[in-house]
């Protein structure tokens, strides 16, 4: 068997670098639904990002791997007048998938689509504020500037994800810049994306990118049936693996998985402290105490949940942005220490205390509350009952309810009928200008405590200042400490507590040759103009 | 009664959907406490006949024109809430296949306890039932009132249809060829029953069947039925003894000599 | 066949005993975690090992198989009943009767019910026991799992409708009610007995896939259903193949009962 594993081994190695010469193949791999559309505008869901990704081309690419800004259809760009106007020059010679030339009539084309009020765009959505939206003026063939009505902080990054269309081709939208265009189209089945033959890019050594000839993209809801096909060598990438199958696969074959750290995705509770909430007064005074926020997340063990939920592929989470997002995450938090003492010593200042087990409130009223979570993720499910086993610890009784995520939202943002919450956050947007429609306590997004007129703490207030003041700041390390600080607050007021980062877990075939995963979405194929597959991949082998 | 004193007086036509004229305008009147005969082949019309009576026709698909009186009471245009107070308690049924005829599922008490429901509050009284058992010839005792029908012979089964149809001591009993699944010694000792029950409780009745020499022996009136038509209706002696239609001759003449009507009429 | 019932009935015995004494039996709290062994395999400690958060599968079992099988069965009995009633009514009356009982199977058949569920659970207080939000999951199981049942119950009442024994009935006087009840769910009972079995295993199954949209049981508390759940994995199955052990159970109780009710039911 050893024998003869070392042999296929030597073999397959042998057809790398042959393929690699050749530099062709069809890459497979499964997206998790059907995308919802297909218009790059109107992109939303995870899986027409995956389309978007791949077929379209942007002004300035955000470097999945190195978190940095890269001129991508520019040649470069200028931010003047203190982040209100961004200059564009584009590269030479472009041309959309079927010839068509692009110019700088295409891109304020595309801009119109966008700010389109009709189109609704939620791309669009990220570019527009209070004040109004952007102005294009096209200054050349190919030459133009964008004017922001008013200044804000690294909003260049904004156009990483904005695809660029065509105001001339016939094919409309369906014209395209990326690597790769539409090709086949059979909903809930597959898509076929093949390379697109007017692609700009060429490697160092001149030849035309991307190498693939086409990429499959399988719709595949069961995550059973994908990673199967992925054993079984029918597909190549597994973005996003959860812990179990990844040990599963790291036992078989290792080498194969990728273990790229925490990931920009946390997992939380909230406490709700909308005055509104129809729940009784004195769990809303439970709620807005710091004290008691503060000694239910000492109350967690964060390392449990790693171990247990993610079988280790997790870090404790202190604040909003992980180690992943290089540029803001600040390192000075430690996640909240689990120490029961020092929960119930912070309890006993509120007056709270433990009778046989049971934690009462000053009034005498029993500490009982629930907590609200979206039913069907298995991940989520298993948090609530650690936490609850945890609050339990303390006296704390805790009432996990699953709910159907129409439910959910209709509680957390609407009747507001709901003592705590536990919920995910995928953060796509490693600014902190993307995080505005949170922090700002005026915010829709600040569950919490959502769209207040005036903030309802000083903590709050506090915020608020530094949110604005690092959105129009321009100077890096003085905006880089003003979000710290805001770090800081929530990690001192624990509006949110966070709990876990779960780390970014992928697959990739041997036969995938460039490959380099990060914690970034999309971990294994954001380079995929440079990827290929060796031939003996068509045949299975892995 | 009705002003010429019948129980019951028939005079209708029934048309089935698939078959119009199933009964072509039969009149036939029955007096209290007479047993009339309703003679005809396989397929005359005697069982549509009965269900007319008893009003259970539209349930079969079939329509009745015309009047049925009964009492002197004219029940061809009553509803079936109407007919339902009378059936069971003024005219009872009794059908022809005891085994199909008990329900398999049930008891016979339960078959009583049912019957008497649909007329009176409560359970029948044990010692009435015992009586009611004794007078069809069956044990009254409780372990026979347990059993199902699968746990009796067919003699015994058409016993508890009689015994069935006269709990509540009906005025009328309509019996659609209640011996024709039984043996010859069966039929007889069932006929003997029918006689005495007659005698005892003055019970009219309206015995239909395809064998004219049990419907001799029995009654005292006949009528003969061929296709849906009323050929022949008069005292049973007279026709058995000089049959007017020819139907009638030949339902005659198919008799085996040993039991001519002839010597029937002296027995009877 | 005696030997396989007796030994049915000692099963099933045993099964509710077990779930009924599981505090007795149990030798850890089903709820608590033990965080040092996670996904242990079967032991001395732990008799069906533990799951990811370290509980003892065993003890869950019990109390699993108590809740799961106990509100199943109550909810299989409540949606035979409604199909019995719904089937039979229609399906004996007939005519405007059967149209509005068939149109309104149709409409809960085609009734976008996980929503009605939905908005039951969503109207429920977020603080109410488990124990109470599960019941009523069931009851509501209970309350719309009837109609494909009472589709096969109304095909079931029309032959019996046809039979002779339904007219024997109605001739003696019946009433249409007394002849659903009395004459004709006996005659039902396999049907019905039948429906009601499928039931239960839809029924913990359903609350297992409800448990995916949140309407199923709520942490800590187990259920036939959330363990089952467990089983989608193939490869989960394939490295801990104790955790098929309540899907065993539930085959081992509905078969258990299959047998024995079969030994019960008379011949007819
Ligand atoms: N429900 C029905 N629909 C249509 N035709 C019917 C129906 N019931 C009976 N018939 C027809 O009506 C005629 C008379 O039937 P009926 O049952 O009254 O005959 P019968 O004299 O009782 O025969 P048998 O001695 O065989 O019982 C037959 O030709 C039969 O086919
Ligand atoms: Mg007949």
């Amino acid at each position: 068997m050893k024998f003869r594993g070392v042999l296929v081994n030597g073999l397959t190695a042998l057809l790398v670098t042959c393929s690699a010469l050749l530099g062709q193949g069809e890459l497979r791999f499964c997206l998790r639904s059907e995308p919802r559309t297909l218009n790059p505008l109107l992109t939303a869901d995870e899986s027409s990002e995956a389309v978007r990704y791949l077929t379209a081309g942007v002004l300035i690419r955000m470097n999945r791997l190195t978190q940095v800004l890269e001129p991508e259809l520019v040649k470069f760009w200028k931010v003047s007048e203190a982040g209100r106007t961004v200059q564009f020059e584009l590269r030479e010679g472009l041309r959309f998938s079927d010839g068509t030339p692009f110019s700088a009539e295409d891109v304020a084309f595309t801009m119109r689509a966008l700010m389109d009020p009709q189109l609704r765009s939620p791309v669009g959505d990220s570019f527009r504020s209070a004040q109004g939206v952007p102005e294009v003026t096209v200054t050349g063939p190919r030459s133009l500037s964008v004017r922001f009505p008013s200044a804000v902080a690294g909003v260049e990054r904004l156009f990483d994800q904005v695809a660029m269309l065509s105001s001339r081709s016939p094919l409309k939208e369906k014209a395209v810049l990326g690597p790769f265009l539409i090709g086949e189209h059979k909903p809930g089945v597959h898509i076929r994306l093949d390379r697109n033959p007017h692609y700009w890019k060429h490697d160092e050594q001149g030849r035309r990118l991307p190498y693939l000839d086409s990429i499959y993209l399988e719709i595949q809801q069961n995550r059973e049936i994908e990673f199967t096909k992925f054993q079984r060598g029918q597909v190549h990438l597994i973005n996003a693996l959860d812990a179990e199958q990844f040990q599963r696969l790291s036992r078989e074959s290792p080498g194969i998985t990728h273990d790229s750290g925490p990931s920009l995705d946390s997992e939380m509770i909230w406490f709700n402290q909308a005055p509104s909430a129809p729940i009784p007064q004195f769990r809303k005074d439970w709620f807005r105490s710091r004290n008691f926020r503060r000694a239910v997340s000492a109350a967690i063990r964060r390392e449990d949940l790693c171990r247990m939920v993610y079988l280790g592929f997790a870090q404790p989470a202190a604040a909003p942005f992980s180690a992943a997002n290089r540029l803001w995450h600040n390192p000075a938090l430690r996640p909240h220490e689990f120490e029961t003492k020092a929960a119930l010593r912070l309890l006993a200042l509120d007056g709270f205390r433990l009778e046989n087990g049971v934690l009462k409130d000053s009034a005498g009223n029993r500490v009982e509350f629930s907590l609200v979570t979206n039913a069907g993720n298995k991940a989520r499910e298993k948090i609530a009952a650690m936490v609850q086993a945890d609050l339990a610890q303390i006296g704390i009784r805790l009432n996990v309810v699953a709910l159907d995520f129409p439910s959910l939202i209709e509680r957390i943002s609407r009747s507001f009928s709901y003592d705590a919450c536990l919920l995910g956050l995928t953060n796509v947007d490693l600014d902190p200008n993307g995080q505005m429609n949170v922090w700002l306590s005026s915010a829709a997004n600040h569950q919490w405590n959502p769209g207040q007129k005036t903030p309802a703490t000083s903590w709050e207030t506090e915020i608020d200042r530094l949110m604005y003041a690092q959105s129009s700041e321009l100077n890096q390390k003085k905006r880089k400490a003003s979000f710290d600080q805001v770090q800081r607050i929530i990690w001192e007021e624990a509006p949110m507590i966070y709990l876990v980062h779960k780390n970014a877990l992928s697959a990739v075939a041997r036969t995938v040759i460039n490959a380099r995963t990060t914690a970034l979405r999309p971990q294994t194929y954001w380079n995929a103009e440079r990827l290929r597959v060796s031939v003996a991949a068509q045949g299975g082998a892995r | 009664m009705s002003a010429d004193g019948s129980l019951l007086s028939i005079s209708i036509s029934v048309d089935y959907p698939a078959l119009p004229g199933a009964l072509r305008d039969v009149r036939l009147a029955i007096q209290p406490g007479e047993m009339f005969g309703l003679v005809g082949q396989s397929g005359s019309g005697k069982s549509t006949l009965a269900l007319a009576v008893l009003g259970l026709l539209s349930g079969r698909g079939g329509r009745v024109r015309g009047s049925i009186r009964f009492q002197g009471q004219e029940l061809a245009s009553e509803r079936d809430s109407f007919w339902r107070k009378l059936r069971g308690r003024q005219i009872a049924f009794v059908p022809q296949s005891s085994i199909s005829a008990l329900n398999p599922a049930l008891t016979l008490h339960a078959h009583f306890r049912e019957a008497w429901r649909a007329h009176q509050f409560g359970k029948p009284d044990p010692a009435l039932l015992r009586e009611l058992m004794e007078s069809v010839s069956l044990p009254g005792q409780t372990a026979f009132l347990e059993r199902h029908p699968a746990e009796l012979s067919v003699g015994q089964g058409q016993r508890v249809l009689i015994a069935l149809a006269l709990l509540h001591r009906p005025a009328l009993i309509v019996a659609d060829e209640p011996t024709s699944a039984l043996d010859v010694i069966t039929q007889s000792e069932i006929l003997a029953l029918f006689r005495s029950l007659n005698r005892r409780f003055g019970t009219a009745m309206l015995f239909i069947s395809h064998d004219l020499m049990s419907v001799g022996a029995l009654c005292n009136r006949i009528g003969i039925l061929s296709e849906g038509e009323l050929v022949e209706c008069g005292e049973a002696a007279q026709i058995l003894l000089s049959p007017q239609h020819e139907y009638s001759r030949k339902l005659l003449s198919a008799l085996p000599r040993a039991l001519h009507p002839a010597d029937l009429e002296s027995a009877g | 066949m005696k030997i396989v019932r007796t030994l049915a009935w000692v099963l099933l015995a045993s099964i509710f005993g077990a779930s009924a004494g599981a505090e007795l039996l149990a030798l850890a709290d089903y709820s608590q975690q033990f965080r040092e062994s996670p996904n242990r395999a079967p032991s001395a400690q732990f008799p069906l090992g533990t799951d990811d958060l370290g509980r003892d599968r065993f003890s869950r079992l019990l109390y699993g198989s108590r809740v799961s099988l106990f509100l199943a069965a109550a909810a299989a009995a409540l949606a035979t009943l409604i199909a019995a009633a719904v089937g039979a009514t229609g399906g004996y009356l007939g005519g405007v009767w059967e149209k509005t009982a068939m149109s309104g199977t149709d409409l809960v058949l085609s009734l976008p019910w996980l929503f009605l569920l939905l908005a039951a659970r969503a109207a429920l207080p977020l603080n109410a026991p488990p124990l109470a939000s599960m019941s009523i999951t069931f009851f509501l199981l209970g309350l719309l799992g009837w109609a494909a049942g009472a589709r096969v119950v109304r095909a079931a009442t029309r032959a019996v409708k046809e039979s002779e024994y339904v007219l024997q009935a109605r001739a003696s006087g019946c009433g249409p009610f007394r002849i659903i009840v009395a004459h004709v769910l006996p005659n039902l009972k396999p049907v019905l007995i039948a429906q009601f079995w499928l039931s239960i295993p839809t029924f913990i199954l359903s609350e297992a896939n409800l448990g995916l949209l949140g309407l199923g049981v709520s942490e800590p508390m187990p259920s036939l259903g959330t363990m089952l759940r467990e089983m989608e994995s193939v490869s989960r199955i394939a490295s801990y193949p104790w955790i098929v052990a309540p899907a065993l159970l539930l085959l081992l109780v509905v078969s258990c009962f299959q047998v024995v009710l079969r030994g019960e039911q008379r011949p007819l």
